[in-house]
């Protein structure tokens, strides 16, 4: 998610480190910070908020809150609490209070539309949010600062009843009706899915907008709009995901609300909204504001000891620190005994238990701090796996043998157990058996021979096979093109008493990139005295071949005579083209030279 | 006439045999367990429940029928839960295994994988231990001067989450390597054991990666393409 540096530094008088150092400080203390891009004269940080910290971190004060707790600086109060007035004009009403556990809205008179102050544009289009006009910008503002997304309508779009004037608009939420459809802000009509929400104009039952998704077309705000009714409310995180798939349909409002925000933000976001739009409209007046909020988000109390964080992380760090951490997070810290009994803000919906807060003040300290410390010796040994064992004996035993390992894909074409969601449709079985993929391998390994130096391939794969109603561990060979069932064979071995194999450790080998152009081979035979080492004839082959040849390797040899003859095969390829036989000819003919400058070998 | 050709070994199985090695060194058993996997033990008894924004951490393979739950694991954890409800505290266990993950493949991303994970449950286990274990390895896998560092993280199943970085002396930065943290309370419940009383860590990371950074294998594609200018490199 992209936050705005100027942003963050809006929220704090003391100076904060710059645009990359503050980067590396979020990455090591909080969340990864995947980039920090320069715009104008403002920096974008690509922050990747973990998944559980959504609910208070996709916004740019909750991630100013993480700046202060990490770095000391001192934040700014932006905005005071304010109190409103009981609206005469705008009620709300829970028909579902597990759907739409608050509905909160606020009833604002009087306003004009107009564009925007210039330093809300500024920080709306740093991250990417299209600036439409104030009352509409306020909103986005407020979900981009505090993280809970409003929405704004036109009151005079709405239904008052008794419609004489002096009449009540009600927001209320319910199921989709079937069939129902709504022309959407996006000028898209959209049928909405069987289970998904509608804010609706309850005296007239009619849908307003997707619940916690998307506004409507109908009720937007236009240039002429003099009052409004802004809501803030709450849903069930599970229910906008799910509308969200369906509609494939995501914004940054069903982004916060799928991942589940604390109904106490709908009241600071209407806080927030009425001290902006004071400040944008001077003329404006705040009516009143509207609440359903019949189950209030309660309070946690966790009982923390005040070693289990030194305990648990292996770090030494004292309850006074521990104490000062917890404080800087905006948590209430009491004590009790041994123990301090804490108060997480009712926004952090991630810290429940004391696990939780022991991650905090890890985090907050600084996982640098961690000591090291050897884990207890156990007086048992640990049982051997026979699996392990086997596989283990069964792979050296084959390369004893000459074949080497490969390993194939489990998705296939046919077979016995069938994928819902395949990646292709040619991959839409898992295999019943190894030998159709090994066989292919086998084809491709046999084209390359030559330049693996092989006389034969022989190739085996230790896998799963997939039967009906059980998996197989399996053993499958090529050329033989047999298949074993490994699991019937080691449960009738003995239960091995050493440990496993182990394999050698030798020198981890560099991988070296082969090359995707056809290659070249040429032989060539000589007889040569029997005393000649044969690495003596290989140096000079390779020394006169040139950086062409990529393999060389020895087919023949016997004896006769007190000379021996061997016979060899070059290899040739390049790494950037198709070679020509006049350059394998060329390489021939340096080696043939070569060859022939010593007067005891003979080629033939 | 000519001597008999040995055979290779494939890369994977090397690494994988090296990871065994090293961790029976330090007092580890080696656990196994089913490629086609239940809902509850790949998701549920780890913390990760249905319609729960936590699961698209993990896009899945599942199988037909629909109401059968079954799934091809995405990772290795569902076998701790097996094995811990099996066997007594304290042990040790890595679990290495072929792992399956919904995503489109590319020279860094593959379908079908291979991680290895690890699971220690004993009296008082902590960051500490975890640690030491991982500082162990990584000597020993990737050479002396390899250090070992922990950032904040979220996995379901753990708490505190952390993200292992590995410094790499020969490009002088750190690479991140794996998953890790303390075994959610919550799970620990779930391997039937009462978390006042047994605590535990656990990390995971992929071994293609592993061999990947020390061989400098290019491109992760290779790994299942039956190549044997791949294996025979080995």
């Amino acid at each position: 998610m992209k936050f705005s540096y100027n942003w963050i530094k809006s929220y704090f008088e003391e100076p904060i480190p710059e645009a990359d150092k503050l980067a590396d400080i979020i990455t090591m203390y909080a969340f990864e910070v995947e980039g920090v891009e320069p715009r104008n004269d403002d920096f974008i940080l690509d922050i990747s908020v973990l998944p559980n910290r959504a609910h208070d971190c996709f916004s740019h004060s909750g991630i100013a809150r993480e700046v202060s707790a990490v770095s000391g600086a001192k934040i700014k109060q932006l905005f005071s609490p304010r109190e409103f007035e009981v609206s005469k004009k705008v009620k709300t009403i829970i028909k579902d209070a597990t759907a739409t556990p608050r509905i909160s809205a606020l009833s604002v008179e009087n306003i004009t539309v107009s564009e925007s102050p210039e330093w809300m544009k500024k920080f709306l289009e740093a991250v990417g949010q299209k600036s439409i006009n104030n009352i509409v910008d306020t909103t986005n503002f407020v979900m981009l600062h505090s993280g809970q997304p409003l929405h704004a309508y036109d009151r005079a779009k709405l239904t008052e009843n008794p419609p004489t004037g002096g009449g009540f608009y009600t927001l209320s939420a319910r199921p989709v009706g079937k069939g129902e459809s709504l022309a959407t802000l996006d000028s898209k009509e959209r049928e909405i899915p069987e289970g998904a929400f509608v804010i609706t104009d309850d005296n007239r039952d009619a849908p307003l907008s997707i619940a916690g998704i998307k506004g409507g077309a109908e009720s937007k705000i236009d240039t002429d709009t003099k009052d409004i009714v802004v809501e803030a409310a709450s849903f069930n995180p599970t229910l906008i995901r799910e509308t969200s798939r369906l509609l494939k349909l995501r914004t940054d409002a069903s982004d916060r609300f799928e991942k589940e925000i604390s109904p106490t933000l709908c009241r600071t976001g209407l806080e927030e909204f009425a001290t902006l739009i004071l400040e944008i409209c001077p003329n404006a007046v705040i009516e009143g504001m509207a609440d359903a909020y019949p189950n209030p988000q309660q309070q946690v109390e966790i009982l923390l000891p005040k070693d289990f964080a030194s305990k648990k992380l292996g770090l030494d760090i004292s309850p006074d620190k521990v104490k000062r951490i917890l404080t800087s997070l905006e948590m209430q810290v009491s004590e009790e005994g041994d123990n301090y009994k804490v108060l997480p803000p009712l926004a952090r919906l991630d810290l429940v238990v004391k696990e939780d807060l022991a991650e905090e003040i890890g985090r907050i300290y600084g996982y640098e701090n961690v000591l090291t410390k050897p884990l207890a010796v156990s007086e048992v040994e640990p049982e051997i796996n026979k699996i392990v064992y086997y596989t283990d004996k069964l792979r050296r035993e084959q390369t004893e043998e000459g074949y080497s390992e490969v390993q194939t894909y489990s998705f296939v074409d046919s077979g016995e157990v069938e994928l819902m969601n395949p990646l292709a449709s040619d991959k839409n079985y898992l295999r019943a058996s190894m030998l159709p993929k090994l066989k292919e391998a086998y084809e491709l390994n046999k084209k390359n021979k030559d330049l693996l130096g092989l006389k034969e391939v022989r190739i085996f794969e230790i896998g799963k096979i997939f039967k009906k109603d059980r998996e197989i561990l399996a053993l499958a060979k090529m050329p033989d093109n047999t298949e074993i069932d490994l699991d019937e064979y080691i449960a009738s071995q003995p239960n091995p008493t050493t440990n496993y194999l182990l394999s050698n450790t030798t020198e981890p080998k560099q991988f070296k990139p082969f090359s995707q152009f056809p290659f070249i081979t040429r032989d060539i035979a000589l007889w040569v005295p029997s005393t000649t080492d044969p690495e003596t004839i290989e140096k000079l082959i390779r020394d006169s071949a040139g950086e062409l040849l990529v393999k060389l390797f020895m087919f023949d040899k016997f004896d006769k005579d007190r000379r021996t003859s061997y016979g060899f095969r070059l290899v040739f390829q390049s790494m950037d083209k198709t070679l020509t036989d006049d350059e394998a000819n060329k390489a021939m003919e340096q080696v043939t030279k070569a060859l022939s400058a010593n007067k005891d070998y003979e080629i033939r | 006439m000519m001597k008999k050709e040995q055979g290779h070994i494939h890369p994977l199985s090397k690494v994988t045999e090296d990871i065994e090695r090293i961790f029976s060194k330090l007092g580890f058993g080696i656990a196994d367990g089913p490629e086609i996997e239940t809902e509850y033990y790949n998701f549920d008894a780890l913390n990760i429940p249905a319609n729960h924004p936590a699961r698209d951490m993990w896009d899945t393979f599942w199988l037909k029928p629909e109401n059968s739950k079954k799934l091809l694991r995405t990772h290795t954890s569902p076998v701790q839960v097996r094995y811990a409800e099996t066997h007594n505290p304290p042990f040790k266990i890595i679990v290495p295994g072929k792992t399956y993950r919904h995503e489109a493949t590319d020279s860094t991303h593959e379908a079908q994988f291979h991680q290895v994970e690890g699971l220690v449950v004993g009296k008082d286990i902590s960051l500490a231990n975890l640690r030491w274990t991982l500082e162990q390895f990584f000597q020993e896998f990737f050479g002396a001067g390899s250090k070992v560092r922990m950032r904040p993280s979220f996995f379901p199943f753990t708490e505190p989450s952390v993200e292992i970085d590995v410094w790499f002396p020969e490009q002088n930065k750190w690479l991140e390597i794996m998953g890790a943290g303390l075994v959610h309370p919550k799970v620990i419940k779930n391997f039937g054991l009462d978390p006042n009383e047994w605590s535990g860590y656990a990390f995971g990371g992929g071994i293609e990666r592993l061999a990947i950074l020390k061989y400098r294998v290019p491109d992760i594609r290779m790994f299942a393409s039956g190549d044997l200018r791949l294996t025979n490199q080995f």
